[in-house]
């Protein structure tokens, strides 16, 4: 019951019509509707930062950024229907422009103790997003962030990525296999 | 075993989401808060300058003067064909500069760099015809893709000249607001400044000419010393427009490094370009007589002035930023010189224009009938146009002949098939069940791609089905990766085939069969017996031999087995083959080396 809620749920949250509407009213300077824009797909923004950047902290400065942007350009937005893919292509730059500050770090620390409360997932919940950054390669990451939290159709993924159609549905399975075989392992280890 | 809580697809795609709702922290009062304070902030940034007044003894020759100071200009740059008809001037500058002449129709005559990054700008876009908004359009989104207007460096200057001055403030004015409509869409915080330049003077257009800067940026330098601020116009015109504009609102607190190093409120900088120069030549290991250009310009980035450095050695571009205070290096980047900013690729404009090159339509059609195998009187709804796709002219053409629709794009220039697609014609009116004509193509004359003929030989082969029981035959011509691979899809049996084949060495570089769930398809259908032999030149095991491989080791006998899957993969740099399939209660995962057969790994689950 408790997924078919959250199915629900989701499905409400990035309902194109509603979101188009609330941007619009944002634009008109309406600060609640900017709220619920906010609340409904900020998880959106910083899992796509999240699984470009690997680094909880610049995701969530991020994704800081990316809604003063929206705030900022609400009035220049022309619904083509697709306002997640709209915020998204903000965040992508966003995270384009971070990327080559990174590209100077060397190593990719063990980033997991940057996160502000793990305690508050379940144990399911902790493998997978141990296992997102740890096992999947960058591509990846991105392909199961935006299906899974933005609720991308494998199309929409190639559109936004730039990539053929075959190869996002080939490393979404293959990103799936690896999240499933990081769940079986962790169930032999007893966590 | 305790049986396991077996995670599902849907499983872990719930889990990431609800994850992600709990680790996003939740801080709309500083965002709020912080779009409140760029929205007053961005009401000081937008500026819009009026002409500088002090020379008034040339007010009364302004008008005229105004055409001469065109022809004075910066570079010599107005070619002496347009001189007469040059009506409107605008120019553009962030770090590139440009300048755009139009005549009294607003229509523009020439679009002229005026320094090497306004030369990438151009690049081989052709203007003429186009009005002054839709060329200043252009210049923009070109500016955008090449990553010239960012985030951080997004300070736009626009300088409209005309000879009549009515007209010169109302085209600001449209400019101002298309510009900045367009940055909006691409939504980029930018500050565009315009100012009006019927009134400039000479001394400025001078000055303009020996610093090889804009006659545009020239003027707002002037508009900056005359409004008090203590910089020489030396000084100004190695800064970037975004500095000029930080300087002139104000937002740009701290002084500039003094030009000779002196000291100017600061000491211990590291004072002159050439001392920054230095600094990131021997960072890179070269020195100053391998370099074919260079540039430094002084910004103000992140609350700190800093030297961007630029040069090119060789067919490398050198990009630095320099601390000019403390001479540390902040970032640099290199790169082939083509692409001096490395901004993500986007399909580019093709460099040449279409002409009397181009292969005519009938010489098109030569081509992909005869590729297709049809007979010209047998082709229905013949389609072709003209397009541009990633940089080259190409003719796309779709037509019909049997039961089957062909696409085709061909490279308009040298009549070389880029790609080919054919499909069974869905048409309801099409009798169903009618047999494939028998096609013969052959390969395109100078093409080195093989045939549909060969792909079908290795791939049926690889496969170990007869041709004539296969149905649903698709192949697509299509680049992946950088190669040109054929994408053939059939089916055989109750298996469904999906292939893609390297399209000059016929390598296979993918396989994937699957059960059919076509539910039309009878349930139990035997699979055809094959007799695979390996492909002429292929080193890849034939999927039956894998399937020996596999059910030996898992000690199945083949007629138990369901649901049977294998995927040509690459892992690590080797060919494997991924195979998943049941037998009993058991669920059964392989990685088999496709070259040797040897398992890699294995997995057997209840």
């Amino acid at each position: 019951m408790l997924q078919f809620l959250n199915v629900l749920a989701e499905s409400f949250d990035h309902d194109p019509a509603r979101l188009d509407k609330l941007i619009a009213e944002t634009a008109l300077g309406n600060e609640s509707a900017f709220e619920e824009l906010y609340r409904s797909i900020k998880a959106s923004v910083y899992g796509y930062s999240l699984s470009v950047l690997k680094r909880p902290h610049d995701a969530e400065d991020v994704t800081h950024d990316c809604f003063v942007r929206i705030y900022a350009n609400a009035g220049s937005y022309v619904s083509h229907g697709k306002p997640l893919a709209w915020i998204l292509t903000i965040a992508k730059r966003l995270c384009f422009d971070r990327l080559s500050e990174q590209k100077n770090l060397t190593s990719l620390d063990n980033c997991e103790n940057d996160f502000s409360d793990l305690s508050l997932l379940s144990s399911d919940e902790l493998t997978a997003v141990r296992s997102l950054i740890s096992l999947l390669s960058d591509d990846e990451r991105s392909i199961i962030m935006l299906h899974a939290v933005s609720g991308f159709r494998h199309r929409e993924i190639a559109e936004f990525l730039s990539l053929p159609l075959s190869t996002v549905l080939s490393k979404y399975h293959r990103a799936i296999k690896k999240l499933k075989t990081a769940y079986i392992q962790d169930e032999r280890n007893g966590k | 075993m305790k049986k396991s809580h077996e995670i599902t697809e849907e499983g872990i795609n719930t889990a990431l989401r609800s994850s992600m709702e709990k680790l996003t922290p939740d801080k709309f009062p500083a965002i709020l808060g912080d779009c409140k304070e760029r929205k007053d902030k961005k009401m000081d940034n937008i500026t819009t300058i009026k002409p500088n007044k002090r020379k008034h003894v040339l007010r009364y020759i302004a008008a005229a003067a105004a055409f001469l100071l065109i022809v004075g200009c910066a570079f010599g740059l107005i070619r002496n064909a347009d001189a007469k008809n040059v009506y409107t001037t605008v120019m553009i500058d962030v770090n590139p500069s440009v300048q755009i002449n139009a005549n009294k129709n607003e229509r523009v005559l020439s679009v002229t760099p005026l320094n090497r990054d306004g030369e990438v700008i151009i690049g081989e876009l052709d203007f003429s015809g186009s009005t002054i908004d839709v060329a200043v359009n252009a210049v923009i989104g070109s500016m955008l893709k090449h990553g010239y207007i960012t985030e951080t460096r997004n300070a736009i200057l626009i300088s409209v000249m005309s000879k009549d001055k009515a007209e010169a403030a109302e085209l600001n004015s449209k400019l101002y607001t298309e510009v900045n409509a367009q940055l909006s869409a691409s939504a980029i915080d930018a500050s565009v400044l315009s100012q009006d330049m019927t009134d400039s003077n000479t001394e400025s257009n001078r000055l303009a000419d020996e610093y090889g800067i804009s006659c545009g940026k020239a003027q707002l330098i002037d508009t900056i010393i005359n409004a008090g601020h203590p910089y020489t116009f030396e000084e100004l015109a190695h800064m970037s427009i975004s500095a000029l504009n930080g300087i002139l609102n104000g937002t740009i607190d701290t002084d500039a490094p003094h030009h000779n190093g002196g000291s100017h409120g600061e000491s211990d900088n590291v004072g002159s370009e050439e001392a920054a120069l230095a600094i990131a030549l021997e960072h890179a290991g070269v020195t100053l007589d391998q370099l074919s250009w260079y540039e430094i310009c002084l910004d103000f980035d992140d609350g700190i002035w800093v030297y961007e450095v630029e040069f090119v050695v060789g067919n490398t571009e050198y990009e630095y930023e320099i601390n000019a205070i403390t001479g540390e290096i902040i970032k640099f980047e290199t790169e082939l010189d083509d692409d001096p900013h490395g901004a993500p690729p986007v399909t580019e404009r093709p460099t040449q224009q279409p002409g009397s090159n181009f292969l005519s339509e009938d010489e098109i059609r030569a081509i992909v009938f005869n590729h297709a195998g049809v007979n010209a009187n047998d082709v229905r709804e013949f389609e072709i146009e003209l397009d541009d796709e990633h940089g080259i002219w190409v003719y796309e053409v779709e037509f019909k002949a049997g039961n089957i629709e062909y696409d085709y794009v061909v490279n308009a220039v040298t009549g070389e098939i880029i790609k080919s697609e054919t499909e069974v014609d869905d048409d309801p009116t099409a009798a169903p069940g009618t047999p494939r004509p028998t096609a013969q193509p052959t390969q395109q004359p100078g093409s080195e791609f093989l045939s549909e003929d060969e792909i079908r030989a290795i791939v049926f082969n690889h496969a170990g089905v007869n041709a004539n029981d296969v149905r649903e035959f698709e192949i697509e011509l299509d680049d992946e990766d950088g190669i040109w691979v054929y994408e053939v899809d059939f089916k055989a049996g109750n298996i469904e085939y999906d292939y893609v084949v390297n399209a000059v060495t016929g390598a296979i570089i993918r396989v994937e069969t699957e059960i059919d769930d076509d539910p039309t398809a009878a349930p139990g259908t035997p699979r055809p017996t094959a007799q695979p032999t390996q492909q002429p030149g292929s080193e890849l095991l034939s999927e039956d031999e894998i399937r020996a491989i596999v059910f030996n080791h898992a000690g199945v006998n083949a007629n138990d087995v369901r649901e049977f899957e294998i995927e040509l993969d690459d892992e690590d740099g080797i060919w494997v083959y991924e195979v998943e399939f049941e037998s009993g209660r058991h669920e059964y995962s392989y990685e088999v080396n496709a070259l040797t057969g040897e398992i890699i790994d294995y997995e057997i689950d209840d």
